[in-house]
């Protein structure tokens, strides 16, 4: 066995791989560095569709994601409230994922300020977890009230002052769609692009951001805002950087290590590739 | 009359609703039918929550039999999973019941304390696989991987602070890509789910999409 | 705000369970094994609560509040998935599906042909030359190549006049169109493994912070402590029955 393959063999052992990421993650997480982000182009055009938005803007917002992705969305979905919130806005919450309801406390435990500044059945309402996926999605455009007759706490939506003016879809300016999974983005791009042509912004888990990309570049989306390093972005144009600008040199750190563990498995394949080849000359 | 019931009628329940809903969205209806049509969509937004019932009794089922058969090696985790699921479900019983909701302290307390970082922790668990990937698996053996390395490298540094140290350009390249190219390579696979959509209503009004073993 | 005993013991075993599904990472044991039907149970308890909540809000509230009869219609129909469980008549359940079913896929074709095809066909056809901006004039003729290239690949799967080995200009240019589809594929392939990587990490980063808060470092210990002791006793069991095969291949062989 060759020195190569001999280092090639420790290194591929899987606990080792695992321990120095659970260090590389570790370390900027006990020790902020602070490297600074640019802000990309994508998140500023978002940035200035909000801020040119009218006062009092009705917003449907979508909460299509589970606890795990919460690191990744939830400081971009509050960094946008913060934004918002200035507007003073109409907000009508939903989820047509079961996790939904559990990931709205989490929201309003995130931003305790912005829901300090609503008043709910006033200026934002949460109709809680709806079954029936694109159904339910297409139900929604039709009348919220009518469809949905109590909310997440068991309130009636009847007499709710927020559906005088945000019920059906054509009264909505703005639907903000934050998930973990691509279905949901297509069924608002289906039930609510489509009829109604009412603008869509997308909040996704970068995992799930080329697979929309289409979408976003067709103009079905007026545009998205994706994963922790968006979040990041936002959080610094709102000017209160938050959890996903302090996750931002781990990511750095997990990437960097990532990235040279893809290069030196390349340069040992390739070392013990030429190696084997030349063996038999020999 | 069994065949009839059995495959016939949940056939033409089917093709019912599809030519009715699809008739009403290309065409204009008198309000009455407009009406009709809104209310069948939230009933099957409505029905379609009993299938979240029957999933949740599906994996009882399932465990209960291990629990009977006292299976060497599972049945003890399964008595776990039995017992956490009717707590859990009788804790969410309570809550709608009386009108509080999810948001029930007994049931909260059991997705918070257990589902949320469960769930969190499960699919966390990726990052090992895909640093153990990185190194074991992610091989440049000829020119498409090599762009799909390139492409990705250029993408991992425009994503972090780090890419932003060695090179600030490498945000807007990342963000070039994106918007143009990966949009490009992902746009045939949509138009492609758009025709399998077409295509699968299709088969299903014609009736080859169902039962074709029986 | 002061903890209640209640929720320290639940941020205690909410430490514990993420600690102990991590060690299946490094070797399967009991603790896993525990977290895991532990986790599945309140997940199948949960969604079935959801479920119901639904039902209530949606289809139960409607009637009730009401007094909107037509509701019936989906209950009925819902209520037909239970018959799966009756055995010979288990077909009752088709109507429920087939109701659903109908429904979901009804208004995805309705709406698919300008959803996901006209407007991104539309989109597709650019200007390939842009006076005075060449790197966006490259662009589009890039996007438009890949475009093509990946529907002729994905979509139009025959291969026209020609083989590899005795190629028509029709086939040498099909070649090339499918060629740039598979290598845009490939940039796109790799920004998602890319954005993969970010979002694993950001998951990962997010049960870090949790297992490190001031609340569950000493909770984060004791699992840890735990779970060691667990994945010992798996490698311990490991070699005992390793060693008892051994024996019992000795044996075998020697008789």
């Amino acid at each position: 066995m060759s020195a190569a393959e001999k280092i090639y063999n420790i290194l591929s052992t899987r606990q080792l791989l695992y321990v120095l990421l659970i260090i590389m993650v570790l370390i900027p997480l006990l020790h902020p560095f602070g490297i600074p982000i640019s802000i990309s182009s994508r998140v500023k055009a978002v940035y200035e569709y909000i801020e040119k938005l009218p006062d009092h803007p009705k917003v449907l917002i979508e909460i299509y994601y589970e606890p795990a992705a919460a690191t990744e969305l939830e400081p971009g979905l509050g960094a946008i409230l913060r934004h918002l919130v200035k507007k003073h806005p109409k907000l009508v919450f939903v989820s047509l994922i079961a996790t939904g309801p559990i990931m709205f406390e989490s929201l309003k435990r995130y931003v305790p300020d912005v829901f300090k500044q609503l008043k709910y059945g006033e200026d934002y309402v949460y109709l809680g977890f709806l079954t029936g996926g694109e159904a339910a999605c297409a139900s929604l455009a039709r009348g919220i009230k009518e469809f949905v007759p109590k909310d997440n706490y068991g309130n009636p939506t009847a007499n709710m002052p927020i559906f005088k003016y945000a019920d059906k879809a054509k009264d909505f300016d703005l639907v903000i769609i934050v998930s973990s999974g691509t279905d949901v983005f297509e069924w608002y791009v289906r039930q609510w692009y489509t009829p109604y042509h009412v603008p869509l912004l997308f909040v996704a888990l970068s995992v799930i951001a080329p697979s929309i990309e289409p979408f976003v570049s067709a103009g079905q989306a007026i545009g998205m805002v994706v994963g922790q390093r968006g979040a990041a972005e936002y959080e610094l144009l709102v000017g209160k950087p938050g959890s996903a600008m302090a996750a931002m040199d781990a990511q750095s750190f997990a990437h960097g290590l990532i990235i040279t563990f893809i290069i030196l498995g390349n340069i040992f394949y390739w070392i013990i590739r030429l190696q084997k080849k030349q063996a038999p000359a020999r | 009359m069994s065949v009839v019931a059995r495959r016939y009628g949940p056939q033409a329940v089917i093709l019912i609703m599809m030519l009715f809903l699809i008739v009403t969205y290309f065409f204009v209806m008198p309000k009455p039918v407009m009406d009709f049509e809104s209310s069948v969509i939230k009933w099957g937004s409505v029905a379609a929550g009993f299938a979240m019932i029957v999933g949740a009794i599906d994996i009882l089922r399932y465990h209960i039999v291990y629990l009977v058969r006292r299976t060497p090696g599972q049945w003890f985790y399964s008595l776990v999973l039995v017992v956490s699921l009717l707590i859990t479900a009788a804790a969410g019983t309570i809550g709608i019941v009386t009108g509080v909701g999810t948001t029930y302290a007994p049931f909260a307390w059991l997705y918070n304390s257990i589902y949320v970082p469960a769930q969190a922790t499960i699919y966390s668990i990726l990052v090992f696989y895909i640093a153990s990937a990185s190194f074991r698996a992610f091989r440049v053996r000829n020119a498409p991987a090599l762009l799909l390395l390139i492409t990705g490298l250029i993408v991992m540094f425009g994503n972090t602070s780090l890419g932003y140290v060695i090179w600030p350009g490498f945000t807007p390249l990342s963000v070039w890509l994106n918007k143009n190219i990966v949009a490009a390579a992902f746009r045939p696979i949509i138009i492609g789910a758009g025709l399998g959509i077409i295509i699968t209503g299709l088969r299903t009004i014609l009736g080859r999409e169902l039962y074709r073993r029986e | 705000m002061a903890l209640s005993y209640w929720d320290i013991f639940g941020v205690w075993i909410a430490a514990a369970i993420t600690v102990w599904l991590y060690s299946f990472a490094f070797k399967d044991n009991v603790l896993y094994k525990f977290s895991e039907h532990l986790f599945l149970g309140v997940a199948a308890g949960y969604s079935f609560t959801l479920g119901l909540d639904a039902i209530s809000r949606t289809g139960i509230t409607p009637i009730v509040t009401q007094g909107r009869v037509e509701y019936i219609v989906p209950i009925i129909f819902g209520l037909l998935f239970f018959g799966k469980y009756l055995g010979r008549y288990a077909w009752i359940a088709r109507y429920g599906s087939m109701f659903v079913l109908g429904v979901g896929l009804s208004i995805a074709v309705r709406t698919a042909p300008e959803a996901f095809i006209l407007k991104q066909v539309a989109a597709s056809i650019l200007p390939l030359y842009i006076p005075g901006d060449p790197i966006m004039s490259i662009t589009h003729i890039l996007m438009v190549l890949i475009i093509i290239g990946g529907i002729l690949y994905f979509v139009f799967t025959f291969i026209p006049g020609g083989t590899e080995q005795r190629p028509t200009t029709t086939y040498k240019v099909y070649d090339i169109l499918v060629k740039f589809g598979i290598y845009g594929m490939m940039v796109g392939f790799g920004a998602l493994f890319a954005r993969t990587v970010m979002t694993r990490v950001a998951f990962f980063i997010g049960r870090l912070r949790f297992l490190m808060g001031p609340e569950a470092i000493g909770a984060t210990v004791v699992a840890v402590i735990l779970v060691a002791i667990a994945i010992g006793y798996a490698y311990m069991q490991e070699r005992k029955g390793g060693a008892q095969a051994a024996g019992a291949q000795t044996a075998t062989s020697s008789s």
